[in-house]
C-alpha cells in the first residue's frame, strides 16, 4: 500500500511538471546548449557511478532501464 | 550488483541526426541560430556537434575503484562506439572488463562484550567479469526509439538482458518524454560451486518527463518500478545466529522497488555557472527506504575546460530482515546480516575536470569519495563496525569525427 502510494503520488508530480511551464522558443536556448547544462555526465561516468551505487547501497534510483549485472559484493 | 543503465537519464533530450542535420551551414544567421537551438536540448553537449552533425564517436575509459582496510578493489577498461547510419539510425556497441580483487564482509560475528564485529573473507576475491552489449537508435519526426541486448559473464555470475527506450519530443522539444522496459535474465552460482546457477529475473519498468522552464533552468523528472523475482539470496554473504551458528543469508524471492529521482539545472548568469541538483527516494517491500541528494556546480574555463564539483548525501532505513547478529532463527527464515541492506547513510564529495584537447578529442577526468556511517541511516538497525570509505577514479577519452 505505501508503495501503491508512493508511486500514485509520483506519476502525479511527473504529470504536473507537463504544465505550468511557459514555453521557450528555439532562438532562446542558446544557455540551454551549453556544456555546464547537460543533464547527465558522459555516459561511461554516469554508468560507473550508478553501477557503484548499486553495488553498494540497498535504494535505488530512477536513471533509465537495462544493463547487465554482476556478482559484486 | 543491480544493472547498470545503459542510458543515463530519464527523458534527456537527444536530437535526432536529421533534426541535427537541418539548416546547416547556411548564410543566414537566423537559421544558423535556429540550428543552434536545436541542438540546444537537454543533455546534449554544444562540443558533440563540432566534427560532425551526427558523428562516429568512441570513449575509451579506465575506472579504479578502492575501498579502505584493503578490502575490494575493482579496476575496469571499457569501449563505447557510436557509429551513424544514414540520418536517421545510430548502432551502438559498447564493451567492459572488470578485475576484482581483495576482501569482502561475509558475516558478523559476536566480539568483546556481544557487540557485533565483521568477519572478512580475507584477500581471497579474485575474478573477472567480460560484459558487452550491442543496439540500434533509430530517429523519426518527434521519436527515437533505442533497442539494446546485452550479457555479461564471470565465474560465478551471467546476465542476459534487453531494453527498448522510446522518446517523443514535444513543444518543440521544450518536454521530452520517456518510457522504457528491460528485461534482465541472471544465474548465481559460487566459486565452490560454479555451475550450479540460481535464477534470478528482473523487470524494470520506466517513465521519464523533461520539461525547460525557462531559457536558463530545466527540470527532469523519472519514475521506474522493478520487480525481481527467484534467488535474491547473496550465496556468499552468512549471518551468526547465537542458537544456532552460522547460516547462509536467506532473502525474500521476490522485491518490488518504486523509484523517483528528479533533477533540476539553473545557469547563473553573474557567476557564469549551473548550479545542478538531484535528488532520489525510493522504497521497496523490503523496508528499505532510501533517498540521496546531489548538488554540484558546474563551471567552463578559457582554453576549453569544463570543471564540475560538489557533493551529495545518501541516507537508507535497514531491510526488515536485517540485524547485525541473531538471537535465534527469525521464523520466517528470512534473514541477512548484508551491510548493504543495515540502516546507514554515506556523505561523498565530487570533482569533474573535462579538457576539449582537439575538435575531435576530449579528456575527461572524473572523482568521487564516500564516506560511509552508520550514524547518517534513516532508521533500522546497523553498527559502526560496517562504516568504511570507498572512491573511484575515471579517466575517458573521447574521439568524434
Amino acid at each position: 500500500m505505501r508503495m501503491a502510494r508512493f508511486g500514485l503520488g509520483s506519476a502525479l508530480v511527473l504529470i504536473a511538471t507537463l504544465g505550468g511551464c511557459a514555453a521557450v522558443p528555439p532562438w532562446e536556448r542558446g544557455t540551454l546548449a551549453k556544456p555546464v547544462m547537460s543533464v547527465d555526465p558522459p555516459t561511461q561516468e554516469q554508468q560507473q557511478k550508478l553501477r557503484t551505487y548499486g553495488a553498494k547501497e540497498g535504494g535505488a534510483a530512477a536513471t533509465g532501464v537495462g544493463g547487465g549485472g554482476c556478482g559484486c559484493n | 550488483m543491480p544493472p547498470q543503465p545503459v542510458s543515463a537519464g530519464a527523458a534527456v533530450g537527444v536530437t535526432s541526426p536529421k533534426e541535427a542535420a537541418g539548416p546547416t551551414r547556411t548564410i543566414s544567421t537566423h537559421l544558423a541560430a535556429l540550428t543552434a537551438a536545436a541542438m540546444a536540448l537537454p543533455g546534449v553537449h554544444a562540443r558533440a556537434a563540432e566534427p560532425g552533425l551526427n558523428p562516429f564517436t568512441v570513449d575509451a575509459s579506465h575506472l579504479e575503484y578502492f575501498e579502505s582496510g584493503n578490502r575490494m578493489r575493482v579496476r575496469v577498461n571499457q569501449a563505447t562506439a557510436i557509429a551513424p547510419v544514414g540520418d536517421n539510425v545510430q548502432l551502438l556497441a559498447d564493451g567492459l572488463q572488470d578485475v576484482i580483487s581483495g576482501a569482502s564482509p561475509i558475516f558478523n560475528s559476536p566480539g568483546p562484550g556481544g557487540q557485533p564485529q565483521q568477519v572478512l573473507t580475507g584477500a581471497s576475491v579474485n575474478d573477472r567479469r567480460n560484459a558487452g552489449d550491442i543496439g540500434a537508435s533509430v530517429f523519426w519526426n518527434d521519436n527515437q526509439v533505442t533497442l539494446r541486448q546485452g550479457w555479461s559473464a564471470e565465474n560465478d555470475y551471467r546476465s542476459i538482458w534487453t531494453s527498448i527506450e522510446g522518446r517523443r519530443f514535444l513543444n518543440q522539444k521544450d518536454t521530452v518524454l520517456a518510457a522504457g522496459f528491460a528485461f534482465n535474465d541472471d544465474g548465481v552460482s559460487t566459486h565452490d560451486a560454479p555451475d550450479d546457477f540460481h535464477t534470478r529475473i528482473k523487470r524494470d519498468y520506466f517513465l521519464g518527463v523533461t520539461q525547460i522552464i525557462n531559457e536558463r533552468s530545466l527540470i527532469e523528472l523519472s519514475l521506474r518500478y522493478s520487480y525481481s523475482n527467484g534467488y535474491l539470496s547473496d550465496p556468499y554473504k552468512l549471518v551468526f545466529v547465537q542458537s544456532t551458528g552460522e547460516l547462509p543469508d536467506a532473502r525474500p524471492s521476490q522485491r518490488r522497488q518504486i523509484a523517483l529521482t528528479g533533477k533540476y539545472l539553473l545557469y547563473i548568469p553573474p557567476i557564469d555557472s549551473a548550479l545542478q541538483v538531484i535528488q532520489s527516494f525510493s522504497t521497496d517491500n523490503w523496508g528499505i527506504n532510501a533517498g540521496a541528494l546531489e548538488v554540484q556546480m558546474k563551471k567552463e574555463l578559457p582554453g576549453e575546460w569544463l570543471v564540475n564539483a560538489g557533493g551529495r548525501l545518501y541516507s537508507q532505513s535497514s531491510a526488515d530482515f536485517y540485524q547485525p547478529l541473531f538471537q535465534t532463527p527469525p521464523s520466517d527464515g528470512l534473514h541477512t546480516s548484508d551491510y548493504r541492506l543495515a540502516g546507514f547513510g554515506s556523505a561523498s564529495w565530487l570533482l569533474g575536470v573535462t579538457k576539449q584537447l582537439t575538435p575531435n578529442f576530449s579528456l575527461q577526468f572524473s572523482g568521487e569519495r564516500t564516506y560511509r556511517r552508520y550514524a547518517l541511516r534513516s532508521g533500522g538497525s546497523g553498527f559502526d563496525g560496517d562504516n568504511y570509505i570507498w572512491s573511484f577514479y575515471l579517466v575517458t577519452l573521447q574521439a568524434q569525427f
